[in-house]
């Protein structure tokens, strides 16, 4: 027990304090320890004995503070208290948990708080208090190992977020580099074979190959779009772009292509079209057109006989919306039961088909567009028998009535430019040659004045030097790209008069709108069609061409009918049929032409036709035709 | 209502250099401590009546702080305030404790060790009172505070009808970082006048004592 101001026994107050839980010590006004409580006692194996009347610092030598002593000396002396927590201070006396210090060996975690009393006889004392926080310590550091963790977590996850991101990014920057760098070379594949097809020095023999040529560069786009598309959904770059457009039209034009690979495997195409499906409609045209195409060639690529179906069908009963049901219906091997599901999975072919090709991608891009649209799609197939791809999506109705100009697809070969028209003089702004070449040559057989710039600084040279009518600038060039050339033309004299077409070979919408911001009238994609290179000219500079006869032209056949009718040919002169048919016997193509030369003169119509069957050296079929 | 204070030039003066003392007094016990270089200064120094407070402090005074407080007594009586943003008060106790991990809010140690701080400071200003009215003014154990700077005061003035605000705005200056705060002395106007007189007294100039 201890002694406090020697009361003995001692007072309730006195008895309490030794038993409150925490350290208690009293100093006198000399600061001389007069009370120590139990609690001091356990921690510090000190019995009150033995610290009465001595100073803190003679008690523990060996841990002399100076906050400790003048916190004393201020609460005694100034009236001020004095606060030592523990993150400051830790552990300033040598207080143990546990019966003996080397049991434990530790330290307890201490705060401390000194206090000035005024006794009774007004003299001050001076209280110190000493708190075991080591629970607090022991939960604080659980806490923060704990936060730690949670942030090395977070940091890691942050760096994986970031690094996925970076790798996407690259992705789609090697994506958008791989469209250009793809599509240009096609472009020359294409234009040039096509060129070719149109020349009539090139030998007949020659034009099937050329038609290869022409067909396996078109193949290859193809694929090359395919890829470019599920990229740009795994972007989310894909967008809806609705505009009113022409169904029937789009419809028909997506049968043509479909029908000259269906004929050739021999196979039917049926069209059945409800009467309740308006003609024109507000919608992604273009996505629509992809979405007939691709069900439909993938039903020509895995039938390999019997028929095909596109039935469409509307439900217009709302005014707000019109819902399209498309459905595709082949006599093909079927789908197993188990690969149903996968089948619009990207990069999923099914296996045990006969012919496999393609990207595999064709499905899985028609489903995202019907998605697109707020439809859905879904397949029906037995093994065997064939299957059904049905299909819905939301569209519009027309904005208003428009007017589907015919293309100059329509209007044969452009030969040269109108007379009485102005000499024109055009720029091509290109660095790659074979690209260069084939402008060159559209230009030329067209009628223009063409001269070249090889970059964007030489185009610039160029305009001041000559002042041409239009430049075709190429979006890449080294030097200096096609955007700061057409920034730094339309800021030279003259400069906004010059008509400016961007050439790209990127796919991305974005590009139209940044060549648009440079100062661009327009812009033409890569692979171009020469029509396209045409018509922009003949729009931004108001021309008119001159055009070849279509039946000239091996060019432009797909308006040519494929089939004569029994009476066309009955009515057609008995000696030039027997002479044609001797010429086909001998599969004499010079024969052949000379005598559909004198036909022409009776029935052109029919004349195209067998000029068209010569020209595919399609002698089989005009025997057959013939021998009727 | 009562009337504005305005402090003459000298008084001013006056005021700055000897809170200049005892808080220079108070950097040099947190450097010992800490081992390291702790600069207090004291930029400024205004009486302000109780509703001009939250004009005084703006934008600064809606922010949430951490404070403690200490109240005093003596020939006059009041409570001395310290006050720190809350993002300061973390910023200062972390440079002074090196922690390395990073809380949201105080914890209870760095709140425990925020009370030892302001402790340190208030009493170094407390004790420069005492030390300019030669007489003793003692103080009970700090608290913590929580609230905006203008809660506070309003709150803290209004338990017993202080209406003048003693308003030290204080840097503090460790280890390259730049910490503001305030101090802040809530005092009844016998109080306050008490105080000035006292002031004018030490430094030698004359200070008449306002009629009632």
């Amino acid at each position: 027990m201890t002694r406090l101001l020697n009361s003995h026994p001692p007072s309730l107050f006195e008895a309490s304090l030794d038993r409150v839980n925490a350290g208690i010590i009293l100093f006198d006004q000399e600061g001389l320890v007069c009370f120590w409580n139990h609690w001091m006692t356990s921690r510090s194996r000190l019995e009150a004995e033995e610290t009465l009347g001595r100073k803190l610092e003679d008690i523990f030598p060996d841990d002399r503070n100076a906050r400790l002593e003048s916190g004393i000396q201020a609460a005694l002396h100034q009236g001020m208290p004095t606060v030592l927590s523990h993150s400051l201070h830790r552990r300033p006396l040598p207080l143990y948990l546990g019966e003996r210090p080397q049991d434990s060996g530790k330290r307890i975690e201490q705060s401390i708080i000194i206090q000035p009393v005024q006794g009774n006889t007004g003299q001050r004392y001076c209280l110190f208090q000493v708190y075991d926080c080591t629970a607090s310590v022991q939960r604080e550091k659980i806490l923060r190992r704990q936060r730690l963790d949670l942030q090395l977590q977070a940091d890691t996850l942050l760096e994986a977020k970031k690094r996925a991101e970076t790798a996407n990014r690259a992705k789609s920057v090697f994506l958008a580099n791989m469209s250009h760098e793809l599509r240009t070379p096609l472009n020359a594949i294409l234009g040039f074979s096509q060129l070719m097809r149109e020349d009539e020095t090139v030998g007949q023999a020659y034009q099937q190959d050329l038609e290869t040529i022409h067909r396996s560069g078109k193949h290859l786009l193809g694929l090359i779009n395919d890829i470019l598309d599920m990229a740009k959904i795994e972007t989310g770059r894909v967008r809806l772009e609705p505009e009113d457009f022409d169904l029937e039209k789009l419809v028909i034009e997506v049968k043509e292509m479909i029908q000259v690979a269906a004929r050739q495997k021999g196979l039917q195409l049926l069209l059945d079209q409800s009467s309740q499906l308006p003609r024109f409609i507000h919608g992604d045209a273009a996505k629509l057109r992809q979405i007939l195409l691709n069900l439909l060639s993938n039903a020509v690529k895995f039938t390999e006989k019997g028929r095909i179906t596109l039935r469409l069908d509307c439900d217009n009963g709302r005014p707000d919306l019109l819902v399209l049901r498309g459905e595709v219906e082949d006599n093909g091997p079927g789908i197993a039961h188990e690969d149903i599901d996968r089948i619009f999975l990207p990069f999923e072919q099914l296996s045990g088909t006969t012919s496999q090709t393609g990207t595999g991608l064709g499905l899985t891009i028609t489903r995202q567009f019907v998605e697109l649209m707020d439809g859905d799609i879904s397949v029906k197939s037995e093994e065997g028998k064939g299957s059904i791809f049905r299909f819905t999506i939301r569209v519009q109705h027309a904005l208003k009535e428009i007017s589907s100009p015919e293309t100059s697809e329509g209007a044969g070969r452009i030969t040269g430019l109108e007379k009485g028209q102005p000499e024109y003089r055009i720029v091509i702004a290109e660095d790659q040659q074979d690209n260069r070449d084939l402008l060159k040559r559209l230009l030329q057989q067209a009628g223009f004045r063409v001269r070249i710039a090889e970059n964007g600084k030489e185009a610039v040279a160029l305009f001041k030097q000559w002042h041409p009518h239009l430049i075709w600038m190429d979006q890449r060039m080294p030097v200096m790209d096609g955007y700061t050339a057409t920034r730094t033309i339309r800021q030279l004299p003259g400069g906004s008069e010059v008509k400016i077409v961007t050439v790209t070979a990127s796919v991305f919408k974005q590009q139209i709108a940044e060549a648009k911001e440079a100062g661009s009238d327009d812009t033409v994609r890569k692979p171009y069609r020469s029509e396209e290179i045409y018509q922009a000219m003949a729009e931004l500079l108001g021309l008119r061409y001159r055009y070849a006869e279509k039946s000239d032209s091996v060019y432009g056949n797909s308006k040519i009918k494929h089939e004569i009718s029994p009476t066309a040919l009955a009515a057609l002169p008995k000696e030039l049929l027997d002479e044609l048919r001797s010429a086909a016997l001998l599969l004499d193509v010079e024969q052949a032409r000379t005598v559909i030369q004198q036909i022409k003169d009776v029935d052109i119509e029919s004349s195209k036709t067998l000029g068209w069957l010569i020209d595919n050296f399609n002698f089989k079929s005009l025997q057959q035709i013939l021998k009727e | 209502m009562n009337k504005m204070i305005t402090l003459s030039e000298i008084e001013q003066d006056a005021m700055v250099e000897s809170f200049n003392i005892s808080v220079g007094r108070a950097a040099a016990s947190l450097s010992e401590m800490l081992g390291r270089e702790v600069i207090l200064s004291i930029p400024e120094i205004e009486i302000l009546r109780r509703d001009e407070v939250e004009k005084k402090v703006g934008e600064e005074g809606k922010r949430d702080i951490d404070g403690v407080c200490q109240q005093f007594s003596g020939p006059f009586s009041g409570r001395a305030l310290l006050l720190f943003p809350a993002e300061n008060s973390l910023e200062l106790v972390r440079i002074l404790l090196r922690e390395e991990v990073d809380m949201a809010f105080l914890t209870e140690m760095e709140e425990e060790a925020l009370l030892e701080v302001g402790n340190i400071l208030l009493n170094a200003c407390l004790s420069n009172f005492s030390h300019l009215l030669d007489h003793e003014i003692t103080t009970d154990i700090p608290s913590s505070l929580k609230g905006s700077i203008h809660e506070i005061i309003m709150r803290e003035s209004e338990k017993k009808n202080e209406d003048y605000v003693l308003l030290l705005r204080m840097a503090f200056v460790v280890k390259e970082a730049d910490i503001a705060g305030y101090i802040a002395f809530l005092m009844d106007i016998q109080a306050l006048d008490l105080f000035r007189q006292k002031l004018a007294a030490y430094f030698g100039y004359s200070y008449e004592i306002p009629s009632p």
